[in-house]
């Protein structure tokens, strides 16, 4: 199995690439490497290199170098790749930004318990808005280690997390040449939004944590398992030896039921320890997402309580996003105005009857 | 007598309940026979009417006598006499007998009788505890027929043994109960690394080139994650970590099958040390394993230390640095490498440390060491608290398979079941070196100890030819030489230079001249007390003129006219060398410490390219790989015998194809010429196949290194006669030890086969 990963070779080329280097092909999976100068210090100083980026070429040519999972050039590449792009800003293309009716999109999505409800396509506005993107990179540590690279993206207009836009992102077509002043519609701060991503993102990885400790559960029986046995049986037998024994020897004997049971309950503590999971987070890079959106306003009477919503269009994701209930703060389809003005979920206001 | 069914068909012959079970059946009888025996002591009832009759009508009798109103005549005085003699008699029967009508017997019976039926209600106990502590009950009535033993030990004992067993505290059990199902622990709360918080910043936004560096941070991010072990994040082969692929597998199949822990039994050669080494780089590059322990034999402890060092980028502090000592008792805790070797690790003081220490990842290295369960080794090591731990032998059963047991239970306690049971299954009765049930003990072994032989990987390396040239030294660096030794001999008898200074000067002489005069300057300038003493050496030094071995070793070069790797310990030997093939007109490249990588670099190519001699240093040539050429010379001789290995090793390894040539210089009447001696014509050490001398010095019955050996003997000795015979002694302790190695390693290979080999990666998927 070759052990290179399969943009490997894609990874180094535009590394050399952004340092100002060249990268000459020789046959598949060797290259030829005019070294440029910010990547000297990784290559060990020298000008030309000859790079293998898979153990057949490595293994066939013992002149190249092998860029490989865990070598050390391949870490260089990787460190000075990680002082780049931390902190960027990308422009996703979008289609129109008003959909045909906006009206109709909201009566679609959102279903409005309230005496009058005024909107007006011409109050609807369209405006710069962004979402935060957050990359994290997830450690999962047992008695192995498992990281991921996720990205939790949050809207920094309403401040919650966007799950359909992240799922959107392998696919996203931004526009390279983007610009915009700055985003009129935010309301969140990035460290804001970092937090509700680290709430987001715990809750993202609990299935994958449950499946992993069912996983440990099985091992850790295992061998709690196997240690039980032999310290029952040990100590079964030290016991047998203890009541034969001569008083003389009795002190010995429980001398050495005590080391055993001791002893197991050091090595069941062990055991615990190497397996008990350790999930940890680093945020590897913020990207911010700027396009423009469709804000329109919502006004909602009921026995002289009235009160204006807005409710965000989202061109990229071809979605209404959904309000939230102000009472419990999910997302809500049904939305009521209460007497003092609240404007709550379904469920909320069955609560209430009940 | 009532009859119960005393032991439940559940228990066990030899379980708690049948023991405690045993006991109140022999208490029982016990009563049983006290009761038959008050039976027949005891008056029957008749018996004790007519007796209790006899004393009412002699009473009544005595009265009226004593009574009479005129008194008695002679013979009525002779019946009152015989009145109360005879009322005495009843008195002292019903007085002897005691109770009234069989009370005793009837006592125990009662007793016994209810006991059994304690007995007999807890046999219909269904929860092995309760019926325990039922059965134990049953004691009660019958408590004072135990016997003092009994009452104050064989209870007692048995009442903990059953309060531990009620207590859950796993103490023998009557039916094995079943293992409790195990919930993982929690996961530990999520930790967020604080963020970077340059990364909240306003970015001013550059278009394309922010996503272009974005992309390309994306992509090494998701190259530097961790992905399982499926994929080692250490390429060993590319890099040169490892020389053969079943060296990699090996370290998958720890990581991933073994979870760590496991029994490397490779044949010597085969790279255990490398093994190891990989998997401790996986633990540590995967953040598994931050503090790490090697236990390894004295003479092996430097070897290491270089293999992780150069190899594996794993740093490590020995128990010998400095900085070691500096820190005292607290340097095991405050280093989280650590190379030691066993018979220090484990001595009181260093042991009630470690044993105190967490460690992530422990390797023995030689761990045949550890064979025996009563050893103060197996003791240390198994005390040590450790997640991760790999033991490392080629031979790991030397006499029995108690010692294959004793090492798998380091690893994995109750792998092998216990030592009875493992006697019982495994072991064939009157043969403790035949194993039997062969197949279950080769799956259970496969699951923690792998073994490669060298018929499996296909080693087939070119032979060594060694050949010693033993020069004449001119008279002047006799004498030199004779100075040295006879100011060392003093310096160690007075307690005067410490043992590094002297082994420094000692192999400074053995090397060159030039060597030797550097490091006496040195010593002069740093110590001012025996500058006296070192200055006539320093004169002498620089009067030599000429140096035999100098010279004979530019005539072989001249003559051999192959590329040849040229091995010296000291730069100013390098340099002298430098200068006399310059005069001879051979040209020559120079790989020494003082070079930065890229100098290295250029001397290897320089030498690969156009230059027949590499004038090398040991340190100089870490890690090179050389063996484009066939040739090397030992200008001086490294006293480690591991170090010879090593500068072999430069070129004889995998790709060499020709015969590799060793050409060893030593003057004669020097402790090089001893060692040479020893190692070469004794041990034949060039002709053992590669990494048995390891395994040799590994058996050597000896706490010191082999440089220590070494300078004990020859400043210990009056006279080069003397060191001749303290290293023959020498030499005799290792034949002796490679005798043992060679027998085990036979017995073994007999005893595993080929069976414990290391599978190909898709087999083990």
């Amino acid at each position: 199995m070759s052990a290179a990963a399969p943009d490997l070779a894609t990874f180094v080329n535009a590394c050399i690439e952004h340092a100002g280097g060249l990268a000459e092909p020789i046959e598949p999976d060797l290259i030829e490497v005019l070294v440029p100068d910010a990547l000297r210090g990784a290559f060990g100083e020298r000008e030309m290199v000859r790079l293998a980026l898979d153990l057949a070429p490595a293994e066939a040519h013992p002149d190249a170098e092998p860029v490989l999972p865990g070598s050390h050039l391949l870490d260089g590449l990787i460190e000075y790749a990680g002082q780049f792009g931390r902190c960027t800003r990308t422009w996703p293309q979008c289609g129109p930004v008003r959909p045909r009716s906006i009206l109709g999109e909201i009566l679609r999505a959102v279903t409005f318990s309230a005496r009058r409800v005024q909107h007006s396509e011409a109050e609807a506005i369209r405006s710069v808005a962004a979402h935060a993107q957050f990359d994290f990179t997830v450690s999962l540590v047992s008695d192995e280690r498992e990281e991921v690279l996720t990205t939790v993206v949050v809207d920094l207009w309403s401040g919650r997390p966007v799950e359909a836009f992240a799922a959107l992102l392998p696919g996203l077509e931004v526009d390279p040449d983007g610009s915009s002043p700055a985003p009129a519609r935010v309301r969140v701060t990035l460290e804001d939004a970092y937090t509700r991503a680290c709430q987001a993102l715990q809750a993202r990885m609990a299935p994958r944590i449950e499946r992993l400790q069912g996983l440990i559960g099985r091992r850790l029986q295992a061998e709690t398992g196997r240690l039980e046995l032999y310290y029952r049986s040990t100590l079964h037998d030290l016991e047998k030896r203890l009541e034969k024994a001569p008083p003389d020897r009795a002190p010995a004997f429980q001398e050495k039921i005590a080391a055993a049971l001791f002893e197991r309950e050091a090595r069941l503590s062990e055991l615990t320890t190497k397996y008990r999971l350790r999930p940890s987070a680093r945020l590897a890079a913020v990207r911010t997402l700027i396009y423009p959106r469709l804000f329109a306003p919502v006004v909602l009477e009921r026995r002289g309580v009235r009160r204006e919503i807005e409710l965000c269009w989202d061109p990229v994701v071809g979605r209404l996003l959904m309000p939230v209930c102000e009472r419990c703060g999910a997302e809500a389809d049904y939305l009521e105005l209460k007497w003092d003005g609240a404007i709550v979920c379904r469920a909320c206001t069955a609560q209430d009857e009940a | 007598m009532t009859s119960v069914a005393t032991t439940s068909p559940a228990a066990a012959p030899d379980s708690l309940e049948a023991r405690v079970r045993a006991l109140l059946e022999r208490v029982l009888a016990r009563a049983d026979r006290q009761a038959e025996a008050a039976r027949q002591r005891g008056l029957t009832a008749g018996r004790y009417a007519g007796l209790t009759h006899s004393l009412k009508w002699v009473e009544e009798q005595i009265g009226e006598l004593e009574s009479a109103p005129n008194g008695l005549t002679a013979y009525g005085h002779q019946l009152l006499k015989g009145h109360r003699e005879r009322r005495q008699q009843i008195l002292d029967q019903l007085q002897k007998y005691g109770a009234p009508f069989r009370a005793e017997e009837t006592e125990i019976r009662k007793n016994s009788d209810q006991a059994r039926k304690l007995m007999l209600r807890a046999g219909g106990v269904p929860d092995p505890a309760a019926r325990l502590e039922a059965l134990l009950g049953a004691f009660e009535p019958v408590r004072a027929h135990l016997t003092p033993t009994e009452a104050e030990t064989t209870l007692p004992r048995l009442v903990s043994s059953v309060e531990r067993e009620s207590q859950g505290a796993a103490a023998g059990s009557d039916q094995p109960s079943p293992i409790p199902t195990v919930e993982p622990p929690p996961p530990a709360p999520w930790v967020f690394e604080p963020p970077d918080p340059v990364l909240f910043q306003p970015c001013p936004g550059q278009g394309a080139r922010d996503l272009d560096e974005y992309r390309l941070h994306r992509r090494a991010q998701e190259l530097s994650l961790v992905r399982g072990f499926d994929v080692l994040l250490t390429p060993a082969l590319a890099t040169g970590l490892a020389q053969y692929p079943h060296q990699i597998e090996t370290a998958r199949m720890v990581l991933r099958r073994m979870r760590g822990r496991a029994l490397l039994c490779d044949e010597v050669g085969l790279g255990k040390t490398i093994e190891a080494g990989i998997i401790a780089r996986e633990l540590v590059a995967r953040g598994l394993a931050r503090r790490i322990l090697v236990l390894a034999p004295p003479a092996l402890v430097g070897q290491w230390q270089e293999e992780m060092r150069g190899k594996f980028g794993l740093e490590f502090r020995t128990h010998d640095d400095p900085e070691f000592r500096a820190a005292g008792p607290d340097a095991w805790k405050q280093f989280d490498r650590i190379l030691a070797s066993l018979a220090t690790a484990r001595q009181p003081a260093h042991r009630a440390v470690l044993e105190k220490e967490e460690f992530d990842l422990i390797i023995v290295d030689e761990a045949h060491h550890l064979r025996s369960r009563t050893s103060l080794g197996w003791k240390f090591v198994n005390a040590l608290k450790k997640r991760y731990i790999l033991l490392l032998t080629a031979t790991p059963v030397q006499n029995n398979l108690d010692e294959l047991f004793n090492l798998i239970t380091l690893l994995a306690p109750g792998q092998l079941n216990t030592s009875a049971a493992f006697r019982k299954e495994f072991v064939q009765k009157g043969d403790p070196r035949t194993p039997r049930n062969r197949e279950r003990l080769r799956q259970l072994l496969a699951e923690v100890m792998v073994r490669n032989t060298r018929s499996q990987v296909h080693i087939a390396m070119p032979p060594r030819l060694a050949t010693t040239h033993r020069v004449t030294p001119e008279p002047e660096e006799a004498a030199l030489y004779s100075a040295l030794t006879a100011f060392a001999r003093t310096q160690a008898g007075a307690g005067g230079l410490d043992r590094m200074t002297l082994t420094s000067l000692l192999r400074q002489a053995g090397s060159s001249t030039d060597a030797l005069h550097r490091g006496l300057a040195g010593l002069a300038e740093r110590r001012s007390a025996i500058r006296e003493a070192v200055t006539p050496l320093l004169e002498q030094a620089k009067a030599v003129q000429r140096q035999g071995k100098l010279e004979q070793a530019v005539a072989l070069l001249t003559a051999r006219g192959d590329k040849t790797v040229l091995f010296t310990f000291f730069r100013e030997t390098v340099h002298a060398l430098s200068r006399a093939l310059d005069e001879a007109g051979i040209s020559h490249a120079v790989l020494s410490g003082e070079l930065d990588a890229a100098g290295k670099d250029r001397a290897v190519r320089e030498f690969a390219h156009d230059r027949q001699v590499l004038l090398s240093t040991d340190v100089g040539s870490e890690g090179r790989n050389l063996q484009f050429c066939h040739s090397i010379v030992n200008f001086d001789l490294p006293w480690n015998p591991m170090r010879i290995e090593q500068r072999v090793g430069r070129v004889h390894r995998i790709g060499q194809r020709e015969a590799v040539l060793i050409d060893n210089f030593c003057a004669r009447h020097t402790l090089e010429e001893q060692i040479l001696r020893v190692l070469d014509s004794k041990l034949n050490m060039f002709e053992l196949v590669i990494g048995e001398i390891g395994a040799v010095l590994g058996n050597l019955e000896s706490d010191q290194e082999f440089e220590e050996l070494a300078l004990e003997i020859w400043t210990g000795s009056q006279d080069e006669a003397e060191a001749e015979q303290g290293f023959d002694r020498l030499a005799e302790q290792l034949l002796d030890a490679r005798q043992r190695h060679r027998q085990s390693e036979e017995f073994d290979a007999a005893l595993f086969g080929d069976e414990l080999a290391t599978r190909p990666a898709e087999e083990d998927r």
